[in-house]
């Protein structure tokens, strides 16, 4: 089950990771202009609809020896894998950040700001709480989304068993060599484990 | 003293507005036809939403000059009581009071005042995301009472109120301005009984002018 458990971590981490810029984003984001608000949206969606491994082949250009970060020495090493997994899940959470921070009245926004809160305690005790399901739901279909990875991971992460394997690539790799059994096993896993997630996110936006 | 000489340019949210006045201490009633634009001169009073050009002067400081905030919203020291839905569902009524005190000074006999007038001392637990439209207008008129430290911004304070509330609820607005020395704008589509105006506002399409 090692591979399961690396996708868990991978993802995990990766959807830490894209939090912490997605968050900040779409709160940029979401004050700007209708015009350049849809453009910043578009951008930062592409993920989403570019081939995998469209982007794990850009990813490979730019972490290789000769790339700009290939000093980095990422490659298809745990870390690339993680990286797979954020970039993947980026859209969603940002989507659906972006989402719940327009939903807030704005009203209540700048209401608690006229009564006296500076915008650093308007995000923290307004906004961030009042986008709260949004943001879970978002990240929620993130590290869904980080478990599937499949085509990013393969091009920048590999598939080294223990290390970089993830349990998409193990199914994969299962099958081609005829080991019914194993992606038996991994992919009853992984349909128990994404189910979850999903019921998971329905549940938080009913909440809603 | 606040002067206004500002203009905005129409957008999605709001319409143009051109405001030129000088408003001194008391109170100034507000009124004109729905969409004249009260609302978004309160909010741009309020730093809600910045003007396009003109500035905006209060007691010798500028708060802001073209488009620029000079004073942000929350440093202008005001009471301002929008029309929309303005708490915060999961705060109490006590979280809302309690949250602007942690940046302006309190003031406990205004607000025992206040609060017994507006007969919310027994909603204090109350979330806000619980509370009967009026009940939420009260908490609301409530918050930008104990909040102003000078300006005080009323839209439609008292509109889902009955009668013999909203008529104590205006004598507190006036009689706090009095003793505080406030500024307060408040808009009405009628008139306000209990309320003696020091001067009269009317905003037509987008225009405001003295009544």
């Amino acid at each position: 089950m090692t591979p399961l458990l690396l996708s868990l971590l991978f993802a995990c981490a990766g959807t830490l990771l894209t939090a912490v810029a997605a968050l900040p984003l779409a709160a940029w984001a979401s004050g700007q202009p209708t015009g350049r608000r849809a453009a910043i949206e578009s951008l930062l969606t592409l993920p989403l609809v570019v081939p995998p491994t469209a982007v794990g082949y850009l990813l490979l250009r730019l972490l290789g020896h000769d790339g700009p970060f290939g000093g980095l020495h990422l490659l298809f090493t745990p870390a690339a894998a993680v990286l797979a997994a954020a970039l993947a899940g980026f859209p969603l959470l940002f989507r659906a950040a972006l989402a719940a921070f327009e939903q807030t009245p704005p009203a209540v926004v700048s209401a608690a700001a006229a009564a006296g809160l500076p915008p650093s305690q308007v995000w923290l005790r307004v906004r961030l709480p009042l986008a709260a399901s949004g943001l879970t739901a978002g990240a929620a279909l993130a590290l869904a989304r980080g478990i599937g990875e499949f085509g990013i991971t393969m091009m920048i992460a590999g598939a080294i068993p223990g290390r970089t394997e993830t349990a998409s690539v193990a199914i994969y790799a299962a099958n081609a060599a005829g080991r019914t059994a194993d992606a038996d096993q991994l992919v009853s896993a992984v349909l128990l484990l994404s189910g979850l997630l999903l019921l998971t996110v329905s549940l938080l936006r009913r909440d809603r | 003293m606040l002067q206004i000489d500002i203009t905005l340019v129409a957008a999605a949210s709001h319409g143009a507005l051109r405001a030129t006045a000088t408003i001194g201490q008391g109170t100034a009633l507000l009124t004109g036809p729905s969409g004249a634009g009260k609302s978004t001169l309160l909010a741009l009073l309020a730093g809600a939403i910045p003007p396009q050009s003109g500035r905006l002067t209060w007691r010798d400081q500028h708060w802001s000059d073209g488009p620029s905030q000079l004073v942000p919203s929350h440093l202008r020291g005001i009471g301002w009581q929008p029309q929309a839905l303005s708490l915060h569902p999961g705060w109490t009524v006590r979280d809302h009071l309690d949250a602007t005190y942690r940046f302006r000074p309190q003031r406990p006999d205004l607000e025992a005042r206040a609060t017994e007038c507006l007969q919310l001392g027994p909603l204090m637990a109350r979330r806000a995301g619980q509370l009967s439209a009026g009940e939420a207008q009260r908490v609301a008129l409530l918050r930008a009472l104990t909040a102003c430290h000078g300006l005080l911004l009323l839209d439609e304070p008292v509109t889902a109120l009955p009668p013999d509330l909203a008529r104590r609820a205006v004598e507190l607005i006036a009689s706090l301005t009095d003793e505080q020395g406030w500024t307060a704008i408040v808009v009405s589509h009628q008139p306000l009984e209990g309320l003696q105006p020091a001067i009269r506002l009317e905003m037509v399409e987008g225009l405001l002018r003295t009544a």
